[in-house]
Parts: structure tokens; sequence; C-alpha cells
């Protein structure tokens, strides 16, 4: 297994991050496929098209990082993150939608996700930037 | 009052001429009593007031009736009596010849007074009894009177018909040497007897028919029987006492008290049927009063019993069956009374159909102006309770079918939502990322790029054909564009099934009733291909020739399962779809024949040649 442990002490070594996409839509699992394969230091471990067979893939496989999809059918993305919080899982959630409106950061952290992104913002670069965040913040919190 | 005397009196004949008419009867009856009469022997004026009331009182409420009944066979009947009673007159005169025809006329008149008492107040005979009293009564007048006039020498004295008493004159008509002994030994006891028995039958048969009546039957027979049968005991008594002992005290006085009781008995005959009216008036207007407040069936039983105080009033109905069968109010059965049980049955009848009926006293046959008001105001009120009934029935389908409209309406907005979330907009988010990963590939390998972008062009392709299909699904263009007809065979054309589509004359419609033609025959198509198993062909119909009327169908040849029963969910939105518009839709489905879904919209005068623009065809 390609796990990536890091640690704030040897920053030069630094292993792709792994991710898991979450999308009950197969064009966009695509989409966001080719996206992290272009993206330098991300690497794409699994896909999982609905929240229960996300939560198996979690656990299964702990990754770094997992774009979840907030609008499926069956058990939705927030309480998809919410199970992976309440599993203790290690990796950072980044909720994605469509919506028009941004998702609340209530809400957000309530289901135990770092961030949100808006699905038609997703690039290279927002993938990055994001990471970087999220990755600090959680850091930071570990610190504490 | 003035709706239910409306109903009783008779229009036409307006009151002061009635009253013209009705004194002037009095005025020529008293004169042409009083005149002769006033020659009598002992006290002429006396005699002349007592004639001229025997005659003038029964002709006069005689012509009374005659003019404001409905019913005018009784008035005239009395008039007629008033006749006879006038022909009596004659009877005080000394000439022979008149004496004998007043004496004649006072034997006529009795069958008829027996006819009047028995028949009131319709003026028929209602049962075998009465007529054979009345037969039985003519016989003994025909058979054991009239034939005096030939072999009686003289009339029997004291006679309620004549103030004479002694040397009265002869029998103009006899022309014998001396009386047979058949006249003291056959006809006079015989008489006699006979007359006592029948006054005893009469008023045996007035008084069962007074103790049977209803008190509704009671209010107008009450007067009229008490006078009947005092009169008809009297003759029996007087004409008994006249063969003991005609020379008594008792049978001259009870001779004068016949005399006198023909005016009392026309004034019995008044005092009922004013009695009678003043009632039918009151339970019309109690009836109408509440004809428009009854709810339910029970109730009218109700208020029947209570306007006509007949408790054992009973409104039925038609079972609905094809054998006559009747229920009450309740649903529990009811059989109908015998002819001879003393109650009848009045149908209630709206628009050549029988809706209910009356089970009534047969007293109450008697008035049929109570009758039919009664059963038309029961009409009324049951044709009331019926529109009330139906209004709620179609108040409560369109109210539902309203419901089943917006959520309906709202099923296919958020179908739309998801179809375009599920659909366009996440081609178009993964057309936006890899759009970006094409940029980033330029700067590093134009090759690749070019490639990608020839990959990204499909993907648009397929983006605007989704979009194409959505919209489609949502309103085909070619709806607007061509009509039904264009539009149907467009879809048509792509079916799994082979479609034979039939149109007849089909035009352009409003855009509603075309919108909700084409979605019927949509659907009507893919539920053929999701219940008709082994399909083979399907015929599409439209038929316009109709200008109010737009026909369409979709049969199938294949057997319909048990999901096409005509009653799915998919049946009853195609309903909604077309009630909008007012329409209706049928399906009917035969193991072995296919199915068929038949709809019809009516398009009246609404035909357009173009669809009306700003119709919203999702609003249907």
């Amino acid at each position: 297994m390609d796990r990536h442990q890091s640690s704030p002490s040897q920053p030069a070594v630094r292993s792709p991050v792994t991710v898991v996409t979450v999308d009950d839509q197969e064009i966009f699992r695509r989409a966001a496929r080719s996206l992290i394969e272009a993206a330098p230091g991300f690497v794409q471990i699994g896909e999982a098209a609905s929240g229960a067979e996300a939560l198996a893939l979690v656990a299964e496989l702990q990754p770094d990082l997992v774009l979840l999809d907030m609008r499926m059918p069956g058990v939705d993305g927030l309480e998809t993150a919410r199970r992976i919080a309440l599993a203790e899982s290690p990796a950072i959630v980044v909720l994605i939608s469509l919506a028009d409106e941004p998702l609340q950061p209530t809400a957000m952290a309530s289901a135990g996700a770092a961030a949100y992104l808006r699905k038609q913002d997703l690039s290279v670069t927002t993938l990055d930037a994001t990471w970087a965040r999220v990755r600090a913040a959680d850091q930071a919190r570990s610190a504490r | 009052m003035e709706s239910s005397a409306q109903l009783v009196r008779r229009p036409g004949v307006r009151d002061d001429r009635q009253s013209v008419v009705l004194v002037a009867c009095g005025v020529v009856a008293v004169v042409a009593t009083a005149v002769p009469a006033a020659i009598a022997a002992e006290r002429p004026l006396a005699v002349a007031a007592a004639r001229a009331a025997m005659v003038a009182v029964p002709v006069t409420v005689g012509v009374w009736i005659w003019l404001t009944r409905p019913e005018r066979r009784f008035g005239l009947l009395l008039l007629t009596a008033g006749c006879g009673w006038l022909l009596t007159t004659l009877a005080e005169s000394t000439d022979p010849t008149a004496y004998t025809v007043g004496r004649a006329a006072g034997w006529c008149v009795e069958p008829l007074l027996i006819y009047l008492f028995l028949a009131f107040p319709s003026g028929r005979l209602r049962t075998q009894a009465d007529r054979v009293l009345v037969a039985a009564m003519v016989a003994t007048v025909g058979l054991l009177f009239l034939p005096r006039l030939l072999i009686a020498s003289s009339f029997d004295v004291p006679s309620p018909y004549t103030s004479c008493v002694r040397d009265c004159p002869p029998n103009a008509l006899f022309a014998l040497a001396e009386e047979p002994a058949l006249l003291d030994g056959v006809l006079r006891p015989a008489g006699v007897a006979a007359v006592f028995v029948l006054m005893l039958a009469v008023s045996a048969r007035l008084t069962t028919r007074y103790l049977r009546a209803t008190s509704l039957g009671r209010r107008a027979l009450t007067p009229v029987l008490a006078v009947a049968v005092a009169r008809v005991s009297l003759l029996g008594v007087a004409v008994v006492g006249r063969a003991v002992d005609p020379t008594a005290d008792v049978v001259a006085v009870a001779a004068w008290l016949l005399a006198l009781a023909v005016p009392v008995i026309a004034l019995a005959f008044l005092a009922g049927l004013l009695r009678w009216r003043l009632y039918a008036g009151r339970a019309l207007e109690r009836l109408a009063g509440c004809a428009r407040t009854l709810t339910d069936a029970p109730t009218l039983s109700r208020a029947f019993a209570d306007a006509l105080e007949d408790p054992s009033i009973e409104v039925i109905f038609p079972s609905g069956g094809s054998d006559r069968r009747w229920v009450d109010a309740h649903g529990a059965p009811v059989t109908v009374p015998a002819a001879d049980s003393g109650r009848c049955l009045s149908e209630v009848r709206e628009r050549g159909r029988t809706i209910a009926a009356i089970v009534h006293d047969r007293a109450l046959c008697a008035d049929q102006t109570l009758l039919r008001g009664g059963v038309a105001l029961a009409a009324m009120a049951l044709e009331n309770q019926r529109l009330v009934a139906a209004t709620d029935v179609a108040l409560r389908e369109v109210s539902d079918s309203r419901a089943r409209i917006a959520a309906s309406a709202e099923r296919e907005r958020r179908r739309i939502e998801r179809d375009l979330h599920d659909g366009a907009q996440q081609r178009l988010v993964a057309l936006r990322i890899e759009l970006g990963l094409a940029q980033r590939l330029a700067r590093e390998d134009p090759q690749a790029c070019a490639a990608r972008l020839a990959a990204l062009e499909l993907a648009v392709d397929e983006t605007l054909e989704e979009l194409r299909a959505l919209a489609h699904g949502v309103y085909p263009a070619l709806l607007v564009e061509g009509g039904l007809e264009a539009a149907l065979r467009a879809q048509t054309a792509r079916f799994a099934i082979p479609v034979e589509l039939r149109a007849d004359a089909v035009g352009r419609y409003p855009a509603a009733v075309e919108c909700a033609v084409y979605f019927c025959v949509v659907e009507a198509l893919q539920n053929v291909l999701k219940h008709a198993t082994g399909a083979r062909r399907v015929v599409v119909s439209l038929a316009g020739a109709d200008a109010a009327t737009l026909r369409f169908s979709v049969r199938d040849d294949g057997h319909a399962g048990r999901a096409a029963s005509g009653d799915g969910v998919g049946l009853r939105n195609m309903r909604d779809r077309l009630a909008a518009v007012g329409g209706d839709v049928r399906f009917r489905s035969d193991p072995f024949a296919g199915s068929e879904l038949s709809g019809s919209v009516h398009v009246g005068e609404d035909r357009a040649e173009r669809p009306q623009q700003g119709d919203d065809p999702l609003a249907a």
C-alpha cells in the first residue's frame, strides 16, 4: 500500500498525497481522475460511487484526502463525512458540490470536513492550494 | 300561505266572476223553488223557505265546488242532486201530475245522495263495497219504488218532499181499477225493509271509513260523515215508522228533519272541503318550508310524516335493480302495500325516471292536488339533495385532481432539476476541469493538448444532445411548430415497436390541449412497452373531424398484464392532465385482443389555427 506518512520534521521527504474520490456521477469521477493524474504530488488510489462504498474504501485504503460529493442518493456527503470522522480516520475530507451557494462553515465543521470546494472551481491550482490550507490547519490542530 | 294557496287553487276563474255566478245560481234556485212552494196549504212561508234552502244551498255549494276545485266531479254531482231536489219541490203542488213528478224525483234523488256520501270528496266510488251499496240503492228505487207509479193509487205520506199529509193529490199515472195485491203484499214491506237495511249498511260503511281514516282524512270527513250517518239513520227510522203508523207525530217530525237535512248536508260538504283545503295548504306550506333544507332520505320521510300528520307515511326508493323492488330511507327492503290495504303508493318521477315513491294513506288519494304538490316537493327536495351530493363529489374530485396536478408539476420540476444536475451540469463541470487541464497541457505538450481538445469536442456534442433530449422531454419544439400530428409522427418514428399513426382532420388546438394529448399518447406508448407483453404493433389514432371534440386512441395487440388494470397512477395522471383541459380518458384491456387507451378533449370554439402564445404547457 502506498500509504503516505508525512512528518513535520522531515519536510523534504514528500511522498504523493493519496486521494479517494467519491461521487455518484461517472462523468465527474472521470474528470476528477484526469485532474489528480495531472496534479503533481497527488495520486488517486480509489474511487467510490456512494457513501457506503466510500466508508469501506476509506477504512481500507486510509487515504490522505477524500474528495467527497455532497449530493448522492442514499447516504449523502455530509453524513458520509460525519461517519468518516466518527471512525477516527486520519483522512482529511474536502466536500465538493455543484451548489450555487457555498456551504455554511458551521455545517461543514459539524460534519468534520476540512474544506468545501465548488466542483466548477476544481483545477490543479485550487486542489494544490486547498490541500496546503487544510494540511496546515490539520497540523496546527495536531500540534495543539 | 300565499304560495300554497296558489298550489291548491285552480287559476283561471276570478273571484268576482265566481261570486256573480254563485249569487245568480242561489237567486234562481230560491225563486224557482219558493214560488211554487208558497202555494202550500199550511204555513206557506215556512214551507217556501225550507224548500228554497233544500235547493239553493246544494246548488250554490255544488257550483262553487265545480268552479274552484280541481276535481269538479263532486261539484257537478252535487249540482245534479240540487236539480233533483228542485224537481221534488213539485210535490208541494196540488196538481196530480206535478205532485207525481215531485214524489218520483224524491225517490230518484236518494241513490244520488248515497253516492255523494260515499264518494266524498273525490266524486268517485273507490271501493267495491261502495259501488255495491249504490247499485243496491238504485235497484231498490228502480224495483220497489218506481213501479208504484203504475200500481199505487196514492203515495205514502208524510214525506220529506211534501208538506201535504192528508187529502193529497192522487198518483196521476195510476190507471188501474184498484191497487194490485203486489203493492201492499210485496212492494211496500220489501221497500221498507230494503231501505232500512241499506241505510244501516251505508251507516256502517261510513262509520268504518271514518274509523279507518287517518287524522288527515278525518278532517274532511268529520262534518260530512256526522250529517250523513244522522241522515241515513233518520231515513231508515222514518220509513219503518211510516209503515207502522203514518199518523204518528214522530214520523212527521222525521219527515221535516229529513227535508231540512238536505241544506245541512250541502253545508257539511262545504265545511269538509274547506277544512281539507286549509289543511292541504298548511301541509304543503310546511313541506315547502323544509324541502330546501332536507339533507337526507330519513329526514325527508319524517318531514312528510310531520307535514301530513300521518306517522305512517314513508318515502321509499327504487332499489336500482330491474325487478322494481323498493328500499326505505335506510336501505332496508320494503314491500309495496297491497291494493286493498288502505295504503297506496305515489311515484315521484324526475325527467321520466322514478326516483322515489310515497307510501301514504288512501285518503290522500282523494286530494290529487295535495298529493301532486307533495310529490313535486319531494322530487324537488330529492333533486336538490342529489345535486348537492353531486356537487360535493365534483368539488372533491376537482380539488383532488388539482392537488395531484400540483404534486405532479412539482415532481416534474424535481425530475428536470435532477436530470440537469446529474447530466448536463456534471458534463459541463467535467468539461471545465478538462479545459483547465488542456490549458496546462498547451504550455508543456501542444500536441497532446490538441488531441485532448478534440476529445472535448465530442464531450461538448454529448452535452448538447443531452440538453436537447431534456428540452424535448419538457416540451417538444415540434409540438409548437408543427402541431400534434407532426410531433407524434416524430415521436412514434423512434419507437421500439412499429407504430401506425392515423390522423384524420387534425388541425391546431390551444397549446394546453396539444400538450395534454401529446403527453398522454407518449405515456400510453411507454405503458405499451412496460405492460403489454408481445405487442408487435401499435396504432395511434387522432380524429379531429368533429369540430367540437378531438379524439385520440392508442391501441396495441399485446397481452396486458395486471399492471395495466386501468386504475394505476399513470392513468390517473393522464386523467388529471386531460381533465384540466376539459377532456377525459378511458382504458380498456382484453387479455386476448390487446389494450386500448382512448380519450377525448372538448375543443369547442377554442380550436385555433395557431397555438396561443403565452400558454404555459406545463400548467396542463
